[in-house]
């Protein structure tokens, strides 16, 4: 195990169009890690896990899994490996909260097989890892934003994938949900040591949760390693555009960005 | 907010623009009042045929003044009556004794001098009369019934235009055609310049009424009997009274033998006429008055007007005969559940072709041809 | 209330009963029960007809089919006919095609995501109209070497429409739906278009063809039943074999392929069978609106969106539907007939209507 990639994505090139989005993407992550993805909007942080998971065909360039290309993959096979939660994901209508998780057991059930015991099983402690097991009987559709995500994330456990992607899970939600659902993960993560790659947009809350940091940033991986290396006040300022200012966190001294305001107040 | 209330005003204001702009280009209200006759001189219908000169002390023929009041045919009538504003029971047209116009002066018409035919007056189908000064000379008629009639009572060369589905007689294709009664081809019509335009349904066409054309809308007689009376409101209107009256009373002969042919018969057979699909006609439509007249019982007695029938009752009332217009007979070869019919077991289904189907449809002179075929295909020891 | 039964706790802690263990059960109960029930409509239905029928009578009518049963026949042999070769034909030509169009319209809604989807949606009524109206419009083209030509002539006149809608749809090696349903419309206005000129133009009486249009059974015979029974049991249970598939279907299309479904496949699948189900059924029963669109959402309503479940109850509820539409087709007027799809559109609209202001307050 060690320092071996697990996930390793090498020369990745993408263009919707005319508009070359990735070009010459390298990552590698390692088994059982959290690292975090941050960029600026646009950046292209999910068509990144898009292709990761191998909904769409990169230009050039490939991904690996435990050695194993995913575009050699059968569907079904990347789904066994690979789960995303995405950034709005579809609410359909009448599904209970238990009934969406078990769609996730799809790819390891047979063409006309039906849930058995296991699958219950697998959902039912996926839904409890994310405190959502007391809401298997009711309507996904009544549940409010922060509730819904957690069904969301709990169907993508019900995979019992080895890397789990999120695209940005803490976006609109209040910093009591967003502590939750980081929370949560950690949790997730000692349980069932899944590596997990998520996009956010918060960086200090990406630093505090995240073993590594990865910033992308004009179709280029410009960053990737340790928080504390990561986020220097000139980096997060050159790829954002706006000045801001480090300052380590007083419980573990993690990076927290901050603001700067370009004319101080009177 | 206020753009909401901005654009429900424009809303607002283009509707009344556009009311405004209908109003005023709206076409007159059609004028529906009986054309006045004239005072003073009547206006002679110009005919070929001279109005008879009668010399004095001579008794007008009955058969040859357009005076006489019509003799109604004896027989059952139909009593499903069909609607209709007019104040006759039935919708054929109906006469008026022309009483003649007052000159001034208050002179009357001697005695013995000829008196000029007053103008045909006809009622149409929705209660208006309308009245021919003078006998139309350019027909534009959407009918085949009128067309037939036309032609048969030496008035053919009258048609200048017709609807594009009429086929007899054969001089017909060089008669320009010009739709029909809901799909007319007004500017062609315009072009014809016709001064009478027949129809059998009710248009409502406000663009003939604007060209000034003047519009006589009869619905298809339901009975056979009325057709030797339409013959003769015809021949009143062209002023060929005298072809009219002799193709009338020739048809009406037709029927009398008829009648006196099927005379040994009490009851005819049990009858199922199959339009395609066991869609059929009730008593009250034309096709049902002829199997009336032919003695023959419609086993469709208690539809009215034209209805698909039910397959259950066509079994459970077992027609020794079916007549099926062109196409509609194959089902009856085809379906296990009418081949226990008596008129499939005996061979009775007749499939009419295209030409009969149309001897047995169009309301005209033919008709006589159609009855003879069909009393051939009901009573065949009697008409071999 | 879906598949999944829920077992509440009783000695839970706290007081509450709380869900502890969860079982699955699929659907038995209710289907057989459906199955029944339709059955007992479809004999009853064929019970009932213009033509009286003493209960008595028809009881041994049908115990006289058995092989080992001897009853003398003391009843007109017209009744024989009515009930054999007239009603049971209709009967159970009318519960296949509420069947097959529930099942497609389910399909339909399913695949779409649309629950205002039905089974004409992409141009198989057009297509099947056109088709019927140009045979019937030729009496030269009625029967050709003793083959009825009408209902293979419907059949073609689908599968050709919605072949073109597919075909203007199709890009690069996907089918994006909202491109399929315009083309869809397109080819359906444009067969419209077609079959309103060629009824406008022929001379033969149009009342044959707007019966067909409007739908019915009237000329139902047990050899139609014979030719769509395949089309329609095969379509069906393909269809039932894609029900968890449907399921994720609900879920956006990279969803769906994230889970593992292989989308394009399933889409072009499900369209040709939905399509050809659809295409069998019209080509015998004519156009008939509304079961394909409420039969599913009244199932909806009382079973849930489990499309495992949804679609055979909406085969079930279809199929009696339809049986009883007809009933009503064929007595509500004296001797004469009704089109059917007059008697489902009476039916629908009301109860579409009823759907949408649920849905509004919902």
């Amino acid at each position: 195990m060690g320092n071996d990639a697990y996930l390793k994505v090498s020369g990745l090139h993408f263009a919707y169009g005319q508009r070359q989005v990735l070009s010459g993407i390298d990552l590698k992550i390692r088994r059982g890690d959290i690292t975090g993805l941050v960029g600026p909007n646009g950046a292209g942080k999910s068509t990144l896990l898009r292709l990761i998971t191998g909904t769409l065909q990169p230009q050039r360039g490939a991904t690996s899994v435990d050695g194993r290309m995913i575009a050699d993959l059968k569907p079904l096979e990347r789904a066994r490996l690979i789960a995303l939660v995405p950034q709005n994901p579809t609410v359909p209508p009448g599904f209970t909260c238990l009934e969406t998780v078990l769609l996730a057991r799809n790819p390891h059930l047979r063409f006309l097989q039906w849930e058995g015991p296991r699958d219950l099983e697998v959902s039912r402690q996926a839904m409890e890892m994310t405190d959502t097991w007391e809401f298997a009987p009711r309507l996904l559709q009544r549940l409010s934003g922060g509730e819904r995500q957690r069904v969301f994330i709990a169907r993508a456990l019900a995979q019992e994938p080895s890397i789990l992607l999120l695209d940005e899970p803490t976006a609109h939600l209040d910093i009591a949900y967003q502590t939750a659902i980081m929370e949560m993960m950690e949790r997730v993560r000692e349980r069932t040591g899944v590596t997990m790659l998520v996009a956010m947009h918060d960086l200090t809350l990406a630093a505090h949760y995240c073993r590594r940091i990865a910033v992308l940033h004009q179709a280029r991986i410009v960053a990737e390693g340790a928080p504390d290396e990561v986020l220097t006040s000139e980096r997060v300022s050159a790829v954002y555009g706006t000045p801001v200012s480090i300052s380590a966190h007083p419980v573990d001294g993690t990076p927290v960005v901050l603001p700067v305001r370009r004319k101080p107040p009177g | 907010m206020s753009r909401g209330r901005s654009t429900l005003s424009v809303f607002a204001a283009v509707g009344i623009v556009l009311l405004v702009v209908l109003g005023c280009t709206a076409p007159p209200t059609p004028t529906r009042t009986p054309t006045p006759v004239p005072t003073g001189t009547p206006a002679l219908p110009a005919s070929p045929t001279p109005a008879p000169t009668l010399k004095p002390g001579e008794t007008p023929k009955p058969t040859s003044t357009p005076t006489s009041v019509p003799t109604w045919p004896s027989g059952p009538r139909p009593t499903a009556t069909p609607g209709g504003p007019t104040p006759t029971a039935t919708p054929t047209p109906s006469f008026r004794p022309a009483t003649p116009t007052p000159t001034p002066g208050g002179t009357r018409t001697p005695l013995g001098s000829p008196t000029p035919a007053p103008p045909p007056i006809v009622t149409d189908s929705n209660g208006n009369t309308v009245t021919f000064l003078k006998a139309p000379r350019r027909i534009v008629a959407l009918d085949s019934a009128a067309v037939e009639i036309l032609y048969a009572i030496g008035a053919g060369d009258r048609l200048v235009g017709t609807h594009d589905f009429a086929s007899y007689p054969p001089e017909v294709s060089d008669v320009p055609k010009v739709g029909d009664s809901f799909n007319l081809n007004v500017e062609k019509v315009a072009e014809l310049e016709p001064d009478l335009l027949y129809t059998m349904f009710d248009m409502q066409n406000p663009q003939l009424e604007a060209l000034g054309i003047p519009v006589l809308y009869l619905k298809s007689p339901t009975t056979v009997e009325a057709i030797p009376e339409r013959i003769r409101m015809w021949g009143r209107i062209t002023g060929e009274v005298e072809a009219a009256e002799g193709l009338a009373g020739m048809m009406e002969a037709s029927f009398a033998e008829l009648e006196e042919r099927l005379a040994s018969v009490e009851r005819g057979p049990r009858v199922f006429h199959d339009l395609g699909d066991f869609w059929t006609t009730g008593p009250d439509t034309f096709q049902g008055d002829m199997y009336r007249l032919l003695k023959a019982e419609n086993i469709a007695y208690d539809v009215s007007g034209w209805a698909q029938f039910s397959a259950e009752v066509l079994v459970e009332r077992d027609p020794e005969v079916v007549i099926a217009t062109f196409g509609a007979a194959t089902v009856y070869g085809d379906n296990p559940a009418l081949a226990g019919l008596s008129a499939v077991k005996n061979d009775r289904v007749y499939s009419l072709d295209v030409d009969l189907t149309t001897l047995i449809s169009v309301e005209g002179p033919r008709i006589v041809h159609g009855l003879e075929e069909l009393a051939r295909l009901l009573y065949p020891e009697l008409f071999p | 209330m879906g598949i999944l039964t829920w077992r509440r706790d009783a000695g839970a802690p706290g007081g509450e009963a709380a869900v502890r263990t969860v079982a699955f059960a699929y659907p038995w109960r209710r289907l057989v029960v459906g199955a029944l029930v339709v059955v007992l409509v479809g004999l009853l239905a064929a019970g009932v007809g213009s033509v009286r029928i003493p209960p008595v009578a028809l009881g041994k009518i049908l115990a006289s089919r058995l092989p080992w049963v001897n009853i003398d026949a003391s009843w007109p042999a017209s009744w024989d006919t009515i009930l054999w070769n007239i009603r049971l034909p209709r009967v159970v030509l009318a519960g296949l095609v509420g069947l097959a169009l529930a099942v497609s319209g389910a399909t339909y809604q399913g695949l779409f995501r649309n629950p205002l989807a039905d089974p004409y949606l992409i141009g198989v009524a057009a297509g099947a109209g056109l088709g019927a109206t140009v045979v019937l419009v030729t009496p030269a083209l009625h029967f050709v070497s003793g083959v009825n030509m009408l209902p293979i002539a419907a059949f073609l006149g689908a599968l050709l429409a919605v072949t073109a809608a597919y075909g203007v749809a199709r890009r690069g090696g996907g089918l994006p739906l909202t491109t399929l349903i315009l083309a869809g419309v397109a080819v359906a206005a444009m067969a419209s278009a077609v079959t309103s000129l060629l009824m406008i133009r022929s001379n033969p009486d149009v009342r044959p063809l707007l019966s067909w249009l409007l739908g019915g059974f009237g000329r139902g015979q047990w050899r139609d039943v014979l030719v769509v029974l395949p089309y329609i049991v095969l379509g069906f249970l393909l269809m039932m074999a894609y029900g968890r598939t449907l399921n994720l279907l609900q879920l956006e299309e990279e969803e769906a392929k994230q889970l593992g479904v292989n989308v394009e496949r399933a889409k072009l699948l499900l369209i040709v069978v939905a399509s050809l189900t659809t295409a069998a059924a019209v080509s015998v029963s004519g156009l008939i609106g509304f079961v394909g669109l409420i039969a599913p959402h009244a199932v909806r309503l009382l079973w849930g969106y489990d499309y495992r479940s949804l679609l055979p109850m909406s085969a079930v509820i279809g199929a009696g539907f339809l049986i009883l539409a007809d009933l009503v087709a064929r007595t509500a007027v004296g001797s004469g007939e009704l089109p059917v799809g007059i008697v489902t559109a009476f039916c629908g609209a009301p109860f579409f209507l009823y759907l949408l202001r649920r849905s509004r307050r919902m």
